[in-house]
């Protein structure tokens, strides 16, 4: 609704009007694919390609995508067996922000590619703590899957595949390969779809990542890589005081489950890393990856004053959204537009 | 046996010197823990040969003993007879005793001399007078003796049964014939109809094959990959714990046939006897035999050499055309008195308590289960690249696709050992097809498509992987082939297959069986394409292949390869086999293999479809690691 209702007062975010444009780049390629420089990320691309109504159509599938992120996030709470109230304190946090709405409106990467990192987070904290294959597996298909949609995917990759690497050692010492196996789990989708993607736009276009390529901020170190990399690890602290209920999740994982608070740490660098090399990353998508996550990573079984206090980070996250909303381009014009 | 006769057994054996008093002790406690004669439990555990244990007994029942090796035997007297009824009842019609042109209506009446396994009680005696009609004198033999006249007795029938039975029965479910006629129409019309669009409009059809070779190779593909999710699932499903196992009544554990097909194994039949050795199932309930040629002289001698206890014995398999494993297993399948069977081949090495798994599991899986199969790997696969890659393929397979297949209830199709079945079902499907060179894999999909159950269970058999690429390209080609006659065996009747099957099963054993050889075969013309598109320009590409055509071919190289990568992967990961995960990226370059072997298979197919490739096996060089506990050992030994 709040997206078609920005879209007839005239608003389309910087990021569907950006796919839209990529998707007539791709057609005017023609059948030599000639315009496959402009078709990364391929999933909304082709989604764009083939969702009618420009970025309406976007919007409507953002919002879809963004329906079953929260779906998933409220299921996954019922089913762990939190009481009500626990749950009530809990969601709204992602529920009811503005910043959330205007993210799962009007990001179709950011929501499809983070309900894919929340996934493969929540598996790979299984795999570490429960030494569940299947985690792992699904841990590197998520990645791969988030990077289909958003090149940050790789930054997560790469530091999921380095936190699990000391975990394999230690864990399986007597074992020496299963480290690296344990890192080829993680990264190799990723990788994979990297190599891939290169090759096809390189084959095809002579270029390859066109679109991260042209990218203007892309590895552009403003003030210096130093002072750039300080910049953005900077930023990021202070997108994680918007986050109150992901610091109280990962204390409790600190004091339980020590191992398991690498997963979630390991968010932390990644965005830095993001950040730094210039990739789309706002605050208002730091707010929503923190805040899924901590979703997914809410530990079973914790006892009543843990219950309180996660349901009170959730309230105290929520109130701070209201009065110090995480911010985005665009957001401020399609909360105009929104308002009317 | 009487309790009585039991104990005066053993009061005999001991009193003769057999046995010492407390080997006797010990037996009689075993016996009793099992629910066996004490007799079985002795010759089992090799403390007494089974010819003296007869003997004795003969002199308990104050009856002569016979040597049916040793005595001609007069077949006409088997006319009528049912053989199982024979081997279920232990008798055998050896000749008759009284002149057949004696003056008298009673001397012409002349008496049958039966050699009898079971105590000759009168009872017994007026039974087996009834059946022959005539008057019978009872000599006692062995259990086994009876077992190896019946298979000499009724050789002919065991042949043609072994060979034409299920040509007999159903034509259309046996690959006796590669092609039906209805066959032949259809895939010369097909054949023809490419051939003339070649000829015709070279870059249409090519266009069009290509585009269809990719849809199908995404479908099998994609299909593989979420069978194998699915496996996945299961992983943390023990289907068999333990405590299930440990639960079992000795004594209520029903007699189990191992049947072990060996030709030309001469090098490895003493490690067989050792491996079977070590199972942990009561001895005197196992009956194991290997199934050896006739003209095998070499391995016949091995296997004597090895000089195996009572629990294993050598059913000789006749000669005839064909010459295949499924044949021999259904001369072993004839008479055998397990209530469940399994077959393993010479180089297996099963986890010491899979027959009990496999009892728990078919208690517990109703009737119409009828086969549960035990997963496959290797103990040598570090022998070098080839058993790597071999390692890793059946890692998958079995530890994700199997478990995925029996999950989402689609048809298994069995591997080549380790399966183990249901006795009176796996008559009642007709047992193996002896002309298909991959039985396993036909008669999984045949239980399917006759609305039976096939499982799968916890329990790894290991094997020597293969480490020679021409061993490894001979065996490859062997189970490609098969599945190309599976697939056309069992495609005889589409309509019939769906009515029965249903869609779902239909579809996914064409994919799987069928999808199986078809991506090898395409692979090298593929390969050869993604090589041919690096040095033509995108314009040229373009011009050949339509967009969505083009898209399709890309997305199978990328994802396509990506999914079956990883997937590989997965399964070495599962089995801890760490070493191994790296080596699935060679994956593409291993399945240039298969494609070499796939080629062989469709020309073998042609030319001679009942060939049996033989496996050489006993190459690593690699000793095996130990693996299972070994089975108990009598408390006192002789």
């Amino acid at each position: 609704m709040l997206g078609w209702w920005a879209w007839r007062q005239g608003f389309a975010s910087p990021s569907h009007r950006q796919l839209v444009l990529q998707a007539e780049q791709v057609l005017a390629g023609g059948p030599d694919l000639a315009g496959l420089d402009h078709a990364y990320p391929p999933l909304p691309t082709l989604i764009a390609l083939l969702v009618p109504g420009g970025t309406l159509g976007l919007s409507v599938a953002a919002s879809l995508a963004a329906s079953l992120m929260l779906f998933f996030s409220w299921e996954r709470l019922y089913r762990r067996n939190f009481p009500a109230w626990m749950i009530a304190g809990l969601l709204p946090a992602l529920f009811l922000v503005p910043a959330i709405a205007y993210f799962a409106s009007q990001s179709l990467p950011g929501v499809a590619s983070f309900s894919l990192l929340a996934l493969a987070l929540q598996r790979f904290m299984r795999f570490l703590v429960h030494r569940d294959t299947e985690a792992g597996f699904v841990t590197g298909l998520a990645l791969g899957g988030a990077f289909l949609f958003d090149p940050m995917a790789l930054f997560y990759a790469l530091a999921l595949g380095l936190a699990a690497a000391p975990v394999a050692l230690d864990r399986f010492r007597a074992e020496p390969s299963a480290a690296p196996a344990t890192v080829a789990v993680m990264v190799f989708p990723t990788l994979f779809l990297v190599l891939a993607w290169s090759f096809l736009e390189w084959r095809f276009t002579g270029v390859a990542f066109g679109t991260v390529a042209t990218n203007p901020d892309f590895l552009a170190f403003r003030g210096g890589a130093l002072s750039a990399l300080g910049d953005a690890a900077r930023a990021i602290g202070a997108d994680l005081l918007h986050v109150p209920l992901y610091l109280c999740v990962a204390l409790v994982y600190a004091v339980r489950r020590p191992i398991a608070l690498l997963g979630l740490l390991v968010l932390v660098p990644g965005s830095v890393l993001a950040l730094w090399l210039g990739l789309r990353y706002t605050p208002v998508t730091a707010y929503v990856l923190f805040t899924v996550v901590a979703l997914m990573a809410v530990p079973r079984n914790v006892r009543r004053p843990v219950q309180v206090l996660l349901a009170a980070a959730g309230l105290a996250q929520l109130a701070l959204a209201w009065v110090w909303p995480p911010t985005s381009p665009g957001f401020t014009e399609w909360l105009a537009a929104v308002l009317g | 046996m009487q309790v009585a006769t039991q104990a005066r057994l053993g009061e005999v054996l001991v009193a003769e010197g057999w046995i010492s008093s407390e080997q006797r002790d010990w037996a009689v406690a075993v016996g009793r823990q099992s629910g066996v004669r004490l007799g079985s439990v002795l010759v089992a555990a090799g403390l007494v040969r089974r010819v003296d244990m007869y003997r004795v007994l003969a002199r308990l029942w104050d009856c002569d003993y016979v040597d049916l090796a040793e005595t001609p035997a007069d077949h006409s007297l088997l006319d009528g007879l049912d053989p199982q009824l024979l081997a279920d009842e232990g008798w055998f019609p050896v000749r008759r005793l009284a002149h057949p042109n004696g003056r008298h209506a009673a001397d012409r009446a002349s008496a049958v001399l039966v050699a009898t396994a079971e105590r000759p009680t009168d009872d017994r005696r007026r039974h087996l007078e009834r059946l022959l009609g005539a008057p019978v004198t009872l000599q006692v033999t062995t259990d086994w003796d009876i077992v190896q006249a019946l298979h000499g007795g009724y050789r002919q029938a065991v042949v043609d049964q072994a060979t034409l039975g299920l040509w007999r029965r159903d034509h259309s479910q046996s690959a006796r014939a590669v092609l039906l006629p209805n066959q032949r129409l259809v895939l010369g019309a097909v054949l023809a109809a490419a051939v003339a669009g070649l000829v015709l409009a070279p870059l249409p059809t090519l266009t069009t094959l290509t585009a269809l070779i990719s849809v199908a190779y995404l479908l099998a593909v994609v299909f593989k990959f979420v069978v194998c999710m699915v496996g996945v699932r299961q992983e943390n499903r023990v289907e068999v714990t333990d405590a299930e196992v440990a639960a079992l009544d000795p004594r209520e554990l029903p007699v189990y046939t191992v049947l072990v097909p060996v030709y030309r194994e001469a090098n490895v039949v003493a490690d067989l006897i050792a491996n079977l050795g070590a199972l942990d199932y009561p001895a005197a309930k196992l009956e194991i035999l290997l199934l050896l040629e006739e003209n095998d002289a070499e391995t016949i001698e091995a296997a004597r050499a090895a000089n195996p206890p009572e629990t294993i014995r050598f059913l000789i398999v006749p000669p005839g055309h064909p010459q295949t494993k499924p044949k021999a297993c259904n001369v072993g399948l004839f008479l055998a008195r397990g209530e469940y069977l399994v077959i393993y081949d010479a180089e297996d090495k099963p986890d010491p308590d899979q027959l009990k798994k496999a009892v728990v599991a078919f208690r517990r899986g109703g009737e119409r289960l009828v086969c549960v199969q035990a997963a496959l790997n290797y103990w040598n696969a570090e022998d070098n690249w080839l058993t790597r890659m071999f390692t890793v393929e059946y890692s998958f397979w079995f530890d994700y696709m199997l478990p995925g297949l029996d999950r989402l209830r689609l048809p298994i199709p069995l591997g080549g050992t380790s399966n183990h079945f249901r006795t009176t079902a796996l008559r009642r499907l007709g047992g193996w097809d002896p002309f298909n060179v991959t039985e396993d894999a036909d008669l999984g999909i045949r239980a399917a498509v006759l609305g039976h159950t096939v499982g799968v269970i916890n329990s790894t058999t290991y094997e020597e992987a293969n480490r020679a690429p021409g061993n490894w390209v001979r065996q490859r080609s062997r189970w490609i082939k098969g599945y190309l006659q599976t697939l056309l065996v069992h495609l005889r009747r589409p309509g019939s297959l769906v009515r029965t099957a249903g869609l779902r099963q239909t579809a996914a054993f064409a994919l799987l069986v069928g999808g199986t050889p078809m991506t090898f075969l395409f692979t090298p013309p593929l390969y050869a394409l993604f090589l041919a598109s690096l040095l033509l320009p995108p314009t040229v590409l373009s011009g050949l292949f339509s967009g969505w055509v083009l898209w399709v071919a890309l997305f199978n190289l990328v994802v396509g390869n990506g999914l079956m990568i990883y997937v590989s992967m997965m399964g070495a990961f599962k089995r801890r086999r760490y070493p191994l995960v790296l080596w699935a990226l060679l994956n593409p370059l291993y399945w240039l293999l298969h494609s070499a072997a796939a080629y062989k298979a469709l020309w073998q197919l042609i030319t001679k479809p009942h060939y049996w490739e033989k496996t050489l096996h006993g190459l690593s060089h690699a000793a095996p690691a130990g693996i299972g506990s070994d089975a108990a050992a009598p408390a006192v030994a002789g």
